[in-house]
C-alpha cells in the first residue's frame, strides 16, 4: 500500500492519542519506518500490522479501527493533499460517486504502482445505490464502510451503509447497500 | 507536432456539441479578433468571454511576444499560446489553428493551474475538464510530488533533529567515558579503598586500595558480601545491624566500623556507602568508599584516654583511689581486662593497686602478683624501672623475663604494657596492663602513656604537697591552741598563790590583833605561796628559755654520780617525812661526763621530787643510774598511783597534772617539760612505763660523751 495510507493510520492515531502511542505502536508492530512517504508503495503487511498494534495498544477491536480509519481517511488525510481531487470528483454524494471509476483511474495514473480496489455501483436512484467492491486485500470491508460514512459527512449527507454480501462470508465481492437523504440534513 | 495527414481531414468532422464537450476551453475569432464562439468551461472561468466580444477586451497574449494581429496569430499557429483572462489571471495554455476558409482563427487550451487548488477555487470541477485534458491530473500528479516532498523534507527534519540529538548524545556519551575513565582511574588509585556491589551487596569490583588495606583481592572478593569476610569478634553487632537495615531499604550510610584484614589485623574504616539507580529509580549497586582512620582513631583513644585520667586524677582524693581510677579509665578505653601499679618501696617494686571490671575473673593471677616484688631489671614491672621508659610486650607467656608467666597463661593474660611513673623526676613506681589477646606493640600508645606517667606523677606530687600542707596547718593550729591553753593556764597557775598570799596578807592586816600563833602560822602560809610563786617563775623562765633554745647549756666534765647523790640527799628530808624508803643503785664505776651539771641537777631532782612527791607515805622509792649502749640510763621508779594510759603521752607537755582524786594536784606542772626540754637537748629519749594502783617508771637515755674523749670537756 502506498505510504499515505501509513501516513493516515499515523496521523488518526496522534489526533486522538498523542504520538507516544504511535511510537508505542509503531514499535508493538516490529516498525522502523521513521516517516512514510506518500507516494511510495509499502508492503501491505505494514499496514496490517499497525492496525493489530493499535488494536492491541489502544483496547479496540481491528474492525472498529478500520471503520475509524475510513472515516478519518476521507475526512482528514484525503482532504489534506488531495481535497481538490476530492472535491472535483463530484459536488455531491451522488455525483461522487458517478465518477468514482473515472476517480480511480486517476489515482492510478499518479500512483502507478497502486493495486487499487475496484468500485462498481449498480441500482442507482436519487436516494440509494448498490456499491461493488472488489479488492484482493481481505478484511478491508469496514474500513469501506468508514469511507462511506466519510463521504456522508463530507458532503453534509446523511448515510446508512448496509452489508449485503460479504466475501468473507463466500460472495465474490462485498456489496454494500447505500442510501442517503437531502444534502444537509444531519 | 507532425503536420496532420490532409487526406484523413474530411472523416474527423465533429458535430459542434461533440466539439464542445472535447473542447470545453476553445474560443474563436474572426478576422477581426472578435470572439464568435466559446466552449462551456472557458465561460465558467471566464464569464466576459462571450461570442461579440474582442479578444484583447477579454484576453492578452501573454507569450509569444509580438504586435497582436489577425496575421501574426495565424502565422504562428506552430507556437504555443499562453493567453491571461484580464479579469481573473486564469491563464489559458493551447495553440491558434486557421480554419479552412482561413475567415476563422480557433484556439484549442485550457486553463493552466500550478497548485491543484485552484481548480476548485475558480469553481471548476473534474466535468469542467475534456476526459482527455491531463491538466487535472498532472496537477495531481504535481500534488502527490510536493507531497512526497513535504513527506522527504518532514523526514530530513526528523533525521536532522536525531543527527542533533545523537550529536549531543555522542558528545554527552564522549563526556560520560571521559569523566568514567577518569573516575576509574580515581577510584582505581586512590589511597582510599573502593568497593562496588550488586543490589545485594555482593562484590563487584574493588580497587587497589582495598587489596592495600584488607590484603583480599578482587578475584578473592568478587560474588562476595565484603561485611562478611571483614567483620570479626571486635565488630559492633549494632553497626552491622544498621548498615543492613540501610542496605535493604536501598539507602546508603555513612558508619565507622571494625574491620580485619586477611592477616586478622583489625583496623578502623570510616564507610561512606551510596546506592546507583537505574533510570526506573531501581538499586542496581552500591558503591562504598572506605577510609582507613585507624591512626585518628588511636589518636583519638590517645587523647581521650589522656583527658579521662586526668578527670579520674582531679576527681581522686587519695592517693590510692587516684591510681585505681587511672587503671580503670586505661583499661575500659582499651578495652584491656586488668591494671595494676608498683610502688617503689624500700628498693623493691611491691603490689600497691589493682583493678579489673567485675565481669574479669584473675584471681589467680592478682594474688600473684600480690605476692611479688620485684628488683630492677626483673619481670615486666622491673624492667620498666630499670630502662625508665615504657615497654610492651605482645605475649607476656612466651616472654622469657616474666616471672609471672605461667598464672598469666592459666588465666589467659596475653598481651601486656606498662610505664614508670616518675614524681619530680624521682621514680616512683610502674602502671602495667594485660589484655587477653596477643597484642601488636603500639608506638604511638606507649609514646601516649609516657604523658600519662607524667599525670600521674604529678597528682602524686600534688598529693604529697597537699598532705604535708594539711599536716603544717594542723601543726600550726595544734601550736596555737596550745599558746592559748598555756597563757589561760599560767594565768590560773600565777593568780593561784598570789590570791592565796593576798588573803592571808589582807587577813593579817584587818587583824592586827590577832593571835601571834595565828599569825605565825599565816605568815608561814604567805611565805610558802611566795616561794611557790617564785619557782614558779623560774620553771617558766627555765622552760621558755629551754624551748626557744637560748638556754646556754654550760657542757664541762660532771660527775653524775655526785649530781643524783646531791639529790637523793635534798629529796631525804621530804621522803623521810613520808615514811617512804629510797632505794639507790647508782653504778659505781661511771666516768665523768660532758655536760651542764645544772641541767642534769635539774634532771634529777624532778624525777626524784616528782615520785616522793605523788607517792603515798610508805611508799618506796627507786633510783638506778648506768652506763650502758653509749648513753647515761637513768630509771626512777615509785610505787605511787601509777598514771593511766589514756594520759601518759600528756604528762610531758606544759601544766598537765595527772588527775586523781585522791591526790591533790601538786607542782608546777612543768617539771617534766623541762627534762624533756633538757633529755632532747642531748639527743636522748625519756620514756614512761606506768600502770594505775602500780606506780610508775621513768626511762631516761641521754647519749652524753664521756669527758675524756671530748678534749673541750678535759
Amino acid at each position: 500500500m502506498y505510504g499515505m495510507v501509513n501516513k493516515a493510520v499515523e496521523d488518526m492515531v496522534c489526533m486522538h492519542h498523542g504520538e507516544a502511542v504511535w511510537e508505542q505502536i509503531k514499535a508493538k508492530a516490529g516498525v522502523e519506518v521513521e516517516v512514510f512517504f506518500g507516494n511510495e508503495a509499502y508492503p501491505d503487511e505494514i499496514t496490517y500490522k499497525l492496525v493489530a498494534a493499535g488494536s492491541e495498544v489502544l483496547n479496540l477491536p481491528p474492525e472498529e479501527i478500520l471503520e475509524a480509519f475510513g472515516e478519518h481517511w476521507v475526512l482528514r488525510t484525503a482532504q489534506q493533499g488531495y481535497g481538490s481531487l476530492m472535491r472535483a470528483a463530484g459536488r455531491s454524494l451522488p455525483e461522487f460517486f458517478a465518477n468514482l471509476p473515472n476517480f480511480h483511474t486517476r489515482v492510478s495514473m499518479i500512483f502507478p504502482k497502486l493495486q487499487p480496489p475496484r468500485f462498481k455501483t449498480s441500482e442507482v436512484t436519487d436516494r440509494s445505490l448498490k456499491l461493488h467492491y472488489f479488492s484482493h486485500r481481505p478484511g478491508l470491508t469496514p474500513f469501506v464502510v468508514g469511507l462511506l460514512q466519510g463521504l456522508g459527512k463530507m458532503f453534509k449527507t446523511p448515510v446508512k451503509v448496509q452489508l449485503l454480501e460479504s466475501k468473507a462470508q463466500g460472495a465474490d465481492h462485498d456489496v454494500f447497500y447505500a442510501e442517503w437523504g437531502p444534502p444537509g440534513m444531519p | 507536432m507532425n503536420p496532420a495527414d490532409p487526406s484523413a481531414a474530411p472523416h474527423l468532422g465533429l458535430m459542434p456539441e461533440q466539439f464542445a464537450e472535447v473542447f470545453p476551453f476553445h474560443l474563436a475569432v474572426d478576422r477581426n479578433l472578435t470572439l464568435v464562439q466559446t466552449g462551456q468551461s472557458l465561460r465558467r472561468v471566464c464569464p466576459d468571454a462571450v461570442p461579440g466580444a474582442g479578444l484583447d477586451q477579454v484576453f492578452r497574449v501573454v507569450r509569444p511576444e509580438g504586435e497582436v494581429s489577425y496575421k501574426w496569430l495565424a502565422d504562428n499557429q506552430r507556437e504555443l499560446f499562453l493567453l491571461a483572462h484580464l479579469a481573473s489571471g486564469v491563464q489559458l495554455r493551447g495553440q491558434f489553428m486557421l480554419l479552412p476558409g482561413e475567415q476563422t482563427l480557433l484556439f484549442l487550451g485550457s486553463p493552466w493551474f500550478t497548485e491543484s487548488t485552484e481548480i476548485a477555487e475558480r469553481g471548476l470541477g473534474f466535468e469542467d475538464f475534456a476526459i482527455h485534458d491531463p491538466v487535472v491530473d498532472l496537477l495531481q500528479l504535481f500534488q502527490a510530488q510536493k507531497m512526497a516532498l513535504g513527506d522527504a523534507k518532514k523526514l530530513l527534519a526528523k533525521l536532522t533533529a536525531q543527527r542533533t540529538e545523537l550529536r549531543a548524545a555522542n558528545e554527552r556519551l564522549h563526556r560520560q567515558e571521559a569523566e568514567t575513565h577518569k573516575l576509574a582511574l580515581i577510584a582505581a588509585r586512590t589511597d582510599n579503598a573502593v568497593v562496588l556491589t550488586d543490589a545485594e551487596g555482593k562484590t563487584e569490583w574493588v580497587n587497589e586500595g582495598f587489596t592495600r588495606l584488607t590484603s583480599y583481592t578482587l578475584e578473592e572478593m568478587l560474588g562476595k558480601k565484603p561485611g562478611a569476610v571483614l567483620r570479626g569478634p571486635g565488630t559492633d553487632p549494632e553497626t552491622v545491624r544498621r548498615i543492613s537495615e540501610r542496605l535493604r531499604q536501598g539507602k546508603g550510610f555513612s558508619e565507622e566500623i571494625l574491620n580485619y584484614a586477611k592477616d586478622g589485623r583489625s583496623y578502623w574504616l570510616a564507610v561512606e556507602a551510596q546506592p546507583i539507580h537505574d533510570e526506573q529509580g531501581r538499586v542496581t549497586n552500591f558503591m562504598a568508599i572506605e577510609l582507613d582512620i585507624t591512626a585518628r582513631r588511636a589518636a583519638q583513644q590517645r587523647l581521650a584516654i589522656q583527658f579521662d585520667v586526668s578527670r579520674a586524677l582531679l576527681e581522686a582524693e587519695f592517693q590510692a583511689e587516684g591510681i585505681r581510677s587511672v587503671i580503670e579509665t586505661i583499661c575500659v578505653n582499651l578495652g584491656w581486662q586488668i591494671g595494676q601499679a608498683w610502688r617503689l618501696t624500700e628498693g623493691r617494686l611491691r603490689f600497691f593497686e589493682v583493678w579489673h571490671p567485675p565481669a574479669v575473673h584473675v584471681p589467680l593471677f592478682v594474688n600473684a602478683s600480690r605476692a611479688f616484688e620485684f628488683a630492677e631489671g626483673v619481670g615486666l614491672p622491673g624492667r620498666i624501672w630499670a630502662d625508665a621508659r615504657p615497654a610492651w610486650l605482645s605475649d607476656v607467656t612466651t616472654d622469657a623475663n616474666f616471672p609471672r608467666s605461667a598464672v598469666a597463661l592459666r588465666e589467659g593474660l596475653r598481651g601486656a604494657f606498662g610505664f614508670p611513673v616518675f614524681v619530680h623526676g624521682v621514680f616512683w613506681g610502674v602502671m602495667e596492663f594485660f589484655s587477653r589477646k596477643i597484642e601488636q606493640p603500639d608506638e604511638m600508645l606507649l609514646k601516649a602513656f609516657t604523658v600519662v606517667g607524667n599525670q600521674i606523677g604529678q597528682f602524686i606530687a600534688r598529693q604529697k604537697a597537699e598532705a604535708a600542707l594539711r599536716l603544717a596547718k594542723e601543726t600550726a593550729d595544734t601550736a596555737n591552741k596550745a599558746k592559748t591553753e598555756f597563757l589561760a593556764t599560767i594565768s590560773h597557775e600565777l593568780r593561784t598563790p598570789l590570791t592565796s598570799i593576798r588573803g592571808f596578807l589582807q587577813t593579817l592586816l584587818s587583824n592586827l590583833d590577832m593571835q601571834p600563833s595565828t599569825r605565825q602560822e599565816f605568815l608561814g602560809v604567805v611565805h610558802d605561796q611566795s616561794l611557790r610563786l617564785s619557782r614558779l617563775v623560774d620553771d617558766l623562765l627555765d622552760l621558755s628559755s629551754l624551748e626557744s633554745g637560748r638556754t646556754k647549756f654550760n657542757d664541762e666534765s660532771v660527775d653524775v654520780r655526785q649530781i643524783a647523790q646531791t639529790c637523793l640527799t635534798e629529796i631525804g628530808p621530804l621522803a623521810r617525812s613520808k615514811s617512804q624508803r629510797i632505794e639507790a643503785a647508782l653504778s659505781g664505776d661511771l666516768p665523768n661526763f660532758c655536760g651542764d651539771a645544772i641541767r642534769l641537777h635539774s634532771v634529777f631532782i624532778n624525777l626524784m621530787s616528782n615520785a616522793v612527791k605523788f607517792t603515798p607515805a610508805g611508799g618506796t622509792i627507786r633510783v638506778a643510774l648506768h652506763f650502758r649502749d653509749d648513753a647515761l640510763q637513768i630509771v626512777v621508779e615509785d610505787t605511787g598511783p601509777g598514771i593511766p594510759i589514756d594520759q601518759q603521752s600528756m604528762i610531758f607537755e606544759k601544766f598537765h597534772r595527772v588527775y586523781r582524786r585522791e591526790v591533790p594536784a601538786a607542782g608546777t606542772g612543768l617539771g617534766l617539760p623541762i627534762v624533756k626540754a633538757i633529755v632532747e637537748h642531748y639527743r636522748g629519749s625519756i620514756k614512761v612505763d606506768s600502770q594505775v594502783n602500780r606506780g610508775s617508771r621513768f626511762f631516761v637515755s641521754l647519749p652524753l660523751i664521756p669527758a675524756q674523749n671530748l678534749a673541750a670537756c678535759e
